[in-house]
């Protein structure tokens, strides 16, 4: 999500599942969509059905592959190398959208000259300091007039233009680089490259479906912001049948992202505030972005609106102007602090923690290097499980290698309900926000997470209240009005639809705004009304207009689609203000026209946009005086090919995985990992390899290192739901898939003495598993730097506590390491090295 | 279960397809193998889960069993570029001219409904085995306590207007529910000029439109029955009825014409 | 002509051919039930379908063992082949005539023996062991086949033969039920039927 967001503005998929039918060329990429979301492959088949060409790209021929018409292995963690191939190819071959890079990206923009890049600085981006293993971002600054305004050349011929450094900078990735790295044949990078940059005339579009197999890498931004400049440069975002399409690995995964699932963020993407940001003032003036640029709608500019609305919602009447809103109250983050997932275990290793809640997930098998997770949960004092079943997790203190006698952690274990047995709604990866209705009560004593959640704000507060406590005022200030409540105050029963019109946000008073009179405790109609002075409240201000007077947007089931696109704007309700199909004012020319009369998404009737709702209401780009710039979040008002926002530089450059098979990256000696992640175990100069006694045991890696000759990677498989925890326990499930698997090529096979359906045993430098072997044509060696490569995968759907007995084997979490993307830290799990032996 | 109450409505036997015939479209090109139509079917038909074993490939089970009536084939054909992996449903074909309920001793113990659906009822059946002989794809499969078990195309669904639970299931219309010669006509507008079980056994009531020979997908190019019940239904059987007419008007012919030995001895009595 | 009985058969003999008939009668009547749907009310009358198969299992197995007991009352005469036999058989047993008479026979004729040997001997084994396969050996696809054609078509030898045979052995020869009822037949029977073992028994 944060490569899209540093691209177009939004971390969301731009498009839609139904919109996949509407491409021409389909690449499914760092995801496996058949296995994964089998769903979404019903708008595939009618892309195909149609004429498309179904593109497969992956380390080994999945059920994906199976349906694709062209097909190319590559080695886990080398999609940057494959695809900067592309961008080099759409380049040299010109088959960019001309048009739509000088409008609508920042490729006309000018950088300074002081900016230089990895093919001269020997791997890393003007303004990188090693010991701190951060950028300097200002050594990517664009080059401003006196007017603040940044410099552009519309002919994209100035050599520090975004364009032209684009050129420079892939010209590296020669067809042999490529196919030295990433191990594909190079006729089939031609052949993909071909098929793909064919979609670069307006009439044609093309789509990618990426998921894990990119997000999961310690360069996973930079996979996917290589994807968006290439979308970028072939004009294939804002259209139909374009996009980057993000598919996510949870039904309900886009929802609670965007209610702040993530330690950085709150509701609707406004950021976590830090130490050091002490008043509500300075947050805001931190937090919103200004611009020079005439043209640009900067919609970020609005920042205060979303968060004073969101601090109402927080705290109704006890937020005034004269407390901030209450802004003191919110928690903060340390300035530099991370607290994502690794870090969260590491800490907790480190015996940080007291106490844990393990909420509807199974660390235990599900986290990185779940070996270190494991113990770390042995630190704890206290663990609440919530969960429709005992785990890995709750029962982690009897699981292997563990003495029951020498833990001290209590473990409570919740039973909830699941998704069918409660009310509420789910935001598909499209940004559909679907109403659900619940279809039978709870078994047994298993309760909603709702009440859950209801009893224990409620024992807390009363706690703080009657004994009072380091700092009440954020709990005991909290407002929580979500139905009837008890003469006490407590709420005896939690109403989902208060919840949803929370989120949607209300009037607090009678407002005028734009001359229309909005009555106190109505919904608020759109974002557009939400107001920075408290007059309004807003729980989500992306979900504004999904519940409002006219009833609850996410319940609509209208099949009526008057584009024909497969758009539906009546069913359910899409933030933001449902438009199905985001930066659509990237589909027109200047005139507003659209630019592929065939799938028109929007087009300008001479006073309004007709068709999906406009990315902006602003007239057609031909209006100098008032129209706005196509992507109204960023604040120049263009899509970034140039990222100057990323932690790890402004252009995506190839970097080897933590783990990797071999000795240097072919690109740069000195820099074989991604430059800018953090480590977890010191590495000595050079190749990067562990240096001795440089972390935690735990934290050990082994690269290019002759124990663990074989790359690795790990995935689902469509007959279990992530670790299992809900398909294990079904008969007919784990009677289609029984056991822990690890998939190898024939000749590696051979090599090992190993046949299919011998049990074998997988070991990584952190742990081992056993599994039974797949001898497969569906994985097939690599020549990687003229030398061969196996490589093997598991899936991780397995765990030691169901089946009972064992038989089902264990996590292949056991194998991976400790490190993340240096922008999200979204573990390493999709590359590693591990050996593989007869057991 | 549900079946043996819309049983009662079902005719108990006999090969007269209604011509309103409902069946199965199966494209394995548009087939994901992603066996939710593995799960819906047992998931309908109320049928436990097995506890198996992986056996070095993703299929499993390794085969049809009484309570397993649809499953998905994974095959691995092929090696490097030419590689191709396929997945194919698996199950009964709901034969117009169906060798099971040719050969099966017990009427009403299969049947077939007025959709065309090639039915089962367990109570009746006596557990010979006869029509797993019959069956020219291999389907029947029996219970513990002996009795037949196989896909029904969900008769208790069908009857009621509803698609077989896989269909419903399916997300990429790898199988589709219909008339059957709605379904012909739908494969031929999207490319398929021949479809298998077009003809075969006076028709099969689960189509297939195949890219590449059946033989690829594990199927009989030309399915049909074992020649000895072709044999049996068509002339034997008819003969032994005659052969029983036939001695007994010999006999009688005999008497009449020839007439018996009589012992001349003057009666014995 | 005084009037003299003969043994022709012993009650071992008779008691045996009643079991193997009615035995033959049972598993012909539920056979037919199952054989042809039409017929399937024959079941009925024994008591349902799932019954008849008990009723037919067991009765085959009836069946099987009185066929075997009953060859050995005559298997040794069936195979040896005479002269009477060879003239027996051009006559057509003079079956066909109301004249010609076949020379005078063992205690039993040519048609008997080669009842007895392919008939009862070869068919009677063919159906008993193909019953025997179904029942116990139907694993395989192959087996119940082989096994179901053989039981098929040894049925329809018997659905010819059998009542053949009871024309034969009452209405075509009056005088000869009495060798599977009483045992014993009248020295005129035993004279025109079998001269020879009828000389061998002391009858001139």
């Amino acid at each position: 999500m944060a490569a899209l967001a540093e691209s177009f503005g939004r971390g969301a998929m731009t498009n839609h599942w139904i919109d996949i039918r509407n491409s021409d060329v389909i690449l499914i990429m760092g995801s496996n969509a058949a296995e994964n979301h089998p769903v979404s492959f019903k708008w595939v088949m009618e892309a195909r059905k149609k004429g498309a060409k179904l593109i497969s790209v992956d380390p080994r021929f999945t059920r994906t592959s199976a349906k694709a018409d062209l097909y190319a292995p590559l080695r886990s963690g080398s999609d940057i190398a494959f695809l900067n191939g592309m961008i080099k190819y759409i380049i040299d071959n010109e088959l960019y959208d001309e048009f739509y890079v000088k409008h609508y990206t920042n490729a006309p923009f000018i950088v300074n000259k002081d900016f230089k890049m990895p093919g001269e600085l020997d791997g890393v981006f003007s303004g990188y300091d090693p010991k701190k293993r951060k950028y300097n971002k200002k050594a990517w600054a664009f080059q401003k007039d006196e007017n603040g305004v940044i410099r552009k050349d519309m002919t994209l011929q100035d050599p520090y233009c975004v364009f032209q450094l684009l050129k420079k900078h892939t010209s590296r990735y020669t067809l042999d680089m490529v196919e030295k790295i990433t191990g594909t044949p190079k006729d089939k990078l031609v052949e993909i490259y071909k098929t793909y940059a064919s979609s670069g005339k307006p009439d044609r579009s093309a789509t990618i479906m990426y998921a894990m197999g990119w997000t999961q890498h310690t360069v996973g931004t930079q996979i996917i912001r290589t994807m968006a400049i290439i979308q970028l440069l072939l004009g294939n975002i804002g259209v139909s049948g374009g996009g980057v399409n993000a598919l996510r690995g949870e039904s309900n995964v886009q929802g609670s992202t965007d209610h702040c699932l993530l330690f950085h963020i709150l509701p609707g993407y406004l950021k976590t505030p830090r130490a050091s940001q002490q008043t509500l003032t300075e947050y805001n003036n931190k937090y919103t972005p200004k611009t020079n640029e005439p043209m640009s709608a900067n919609w970020w500019g609005n920042y205060p609106k979303y968060s004073v609305s969101l601090l109402k919602a927080h705290y109704g009447a006890k937020a005034t102007p004269e407390n901030e809103f209450g802004y003191e109250w919110l928690p903060k983050l340390d300035d530099g602090q991370n607290a994502s997932w690794i870090m969260l275990f590491h800490e907790m290793l480190l015996g940080k923690f007291k106490g844990f809640f393990a909420w509807g997930q199974n660390p235990a098998c599900s986290g990185t290097n779940a070996g270190k997770v494991r113990k770390a949960l042995a630190k704890l004092e206290w663990m609440v499980n919530v969960n429709l079943f005992d785990n890995e997790t709750g029962s982690f203190w009897r699981g292997p290698g563990m003495n029951p006698s020498e833990i001290k952690t209590e473990v409570f274990q919740l039973p909830c309900a699941a998704s069918c047995e409660k009310e509420g709604s789910i935001t598909n990866s499209g940004r559909w926000a679907q109403w659900r209705y619940k279809a039978a009560d709870p078994p047994g004593e298993a309760k909603p997470d709702s009440w859950i959640i209801n009893e224990l704000f409620w024992r807390v507060k009363r706690l703080y209240e009657k004994e009072g406590g380091v700092y009440p005022d954020p709990v005991v200030n909290l407002a929580w009005d979500y139905g009837p409540k008890t003469p006490e105050g407590k709420v005896r029963v939690i109403d989902p639809h208060a919840i949803a019109r929370e989120i949607n946000g209300y009037f607090l008073e009678d407002k005028v705004i734009k001359g229309k009179l909005f009555k106190k405790g109505t919904l608020v109609p759109s974002f557009a009304y939400l107001q920075d002075d408290g007059s309004t409240s807003s729980g989500n201000w992306l979900y504004c207009g999904s519940y409002t007077e006219k009833g609850n947007m996410m319940a609509r089931r209208s099949k009526k689609d008057p584009t024909g696109l497969g758009l539906y704007p009546e069913w359910s309700w899409c933030w933001p203000v449902n438009r199905r199909i985001l930066y659509n004012r990237a589909s027109v020319d200047l005139n507003g026209r659209p630019r592929n009369p065939k799938r028109p998404v929007i087009y300008w009737n001479g006073s309004k946009w007709v068709g999906d709702v406009p990315d902006g209401g602003w007239p057609p780009l031909i209006n100098k005086a008032k129209t706005r710039l196509a992507f109204i979040m960023k604040p120049a008002g263009v899509a970034h090919i140039f990222g100057p926002g990323r932690a790890d530089g402004p252009f995506p450059e190839h970097y080897e995985p933590l783990e990797c098979p071999v000795q240097e990256n072919p690109l740069s000696k000195s820099h074989r990992i991604n430059p800018a992640v953090k480590l977890f175990f010191e590495v000595e100069d050079g190749q990067e390899k562990p240096r001795k006694g440089g972390g935690l045991p735990e934290d050990i890696f082994a690269t290019y290192d002759s124990r663990y000759p074989y790359v690795a990677t790990t995935y689902r498989v469509t007959e279990h739901w992530q670790t299992g925890v809900l398909t294990r326990h079904l008969p007919w499930q784990l009677e289609m898939m029984p056991q822990i698997f690890v998939e190898l090529s024939p000749e590696l096979a051979k090599e090992k003495g190993i046949r299919s359906g011998d049990k074998v045993i997988v070991s990584s430098a952190r742990g081992k598993v056993w599994a039974i072997a797949i001898v497969t044509n569906r994985f097939r060696p690599f020549k990687i730097m003229d030398k061969t490569v196996h490589q093997v995968g598991l899936p991780w759907c397995f765990g030691w506590q169901y089946p009972e007995d064992g038989s089902g084997g264990d996590s292949s979490n056991l194998l991976t390491p400790t490190i993340g993307d240096a922008n999200t830290m979204i573990p390493e799990t999709k590359a590693f090295m591990v050996n593989i032996e007869k057991a | 279960m549900a079946l043996e109450q819309v049983d009662i409505k079902r005719r108990l036997s006999g090969v007269d397809v209604p011509t309103r015939r409902k069946g199965l479209l199966v494209t394995p090109e548009l087939c994901i193998g992603c066996r939710g139509c593995q799960t819906a079917c047992k998931e309908w038909n109320k049928l436990p889960g097995d506890r198996t074993v992986n056996r070095g490939t993703y299929e499993n089970p390794p085969d049809l069993t009484p309570n397993l009536f649809n499953r998905i084939r994974f095959v691995e054909v092929g090696s490097g570029d030419a590689l191709k992996w396929l997945f194919i449903s698996q199950r009964c074909m709901h034969c117009t001219d169906a060798g099971c309920m040719k050969v099966c001793p017990a009427p009403g113990a299969l049947y077939r409904t007025d959709e065309g659906a090639v039915a089962f009822n367990k109570d009746k059946c006596i557990g010979c085995k006869f029509c797993v002989a019959g069956c020219p794809f291999n389907i029947p499969r029996y219970d513990e306590q002996g009795r037949v078990a196989k896909c029904h195309l969900c008769s208790d669904r069908i009857a009621y207007g509803l698609q077989p639970a896989c269909a419903k299931t399916c997300p990429t219309g790898a199988i589709r529910f219909g008339d059957r010669e709605e379904l012909v006509s739908y494969a031929k507008n999207v490319g398929f000029k021949s479809l298998y079980g077009m003809n075969d056994l006076g028709g099969l009531g689960v189509l297939y439109a195949f890219k590449e020979k059946p033989s690829y997908y594990g199927l009989p190019d030309k399915p049909d029955f074992a020649p000895t019940i072709s044999l049996w239904k068509g002339i034997l059987k008819p003969l032994a009825l005659i052969g029983l007419g036939g001695a007994l008007a010999a006999a009688a012919t005999h008497y009449i014409t020839v007439g018996p030995k009589e012992t001349d001895e003057g009666g014995e009595e | 002509m005084e009037k003299r009985l003969l043994q022709k058969t012993t009650a071992w003999e008779r008691c045996n051919h009643w079991i193997l008939a009615l035995s033959f009668i049972v598993l012909f009547l539920t056979g037919l039930g199952f054989l042809y749907q039409s017929l399937n009310w024959i079941n009925t009358v024994f008591g349902g379908n799932h019954l008849a198969k008990e009723i037919h299992r067991w009765g085959g197995l009836v069946f099987a063992i009185s066929l075997i007991l009953t060859m050995g009352n005559y298997f040794a005469e069936a195979v040896s082949f005479t002269e009477e036999d060879k003239k027996w058989l051009s006559s057509l047993g003079g079956y066909f005539s109301r004249t010609e008479e076949p020379p005078p026979q063992g205690r039993l004729n040519a048609g008997q023996k080669l009842f007895y040997l392919v008939v009862v001997l070869i068919f009677g084994l063919a159906i008993s062991l193909s019953g025997f396969m179904l029942w116990f050996f139907n694993t395989s696809r192959g087996l119940i086949l082989f096994a179901h054609f053989l039981h098929n078509l040894s049925y329809i030898v018997f659905a010819f033969a059998v009542p053949l045979h009871i024309y034969l052995s009452t209405a075509a020869n009056p005088g000869t039920l009495r060798v599977m009822t009483r045992g014993t037949v009248s020295a005129a029977w035993a004279k025109k039927h079998h001269g020879k073992w009828a000389r061998d028994m002391g009858v001139d």
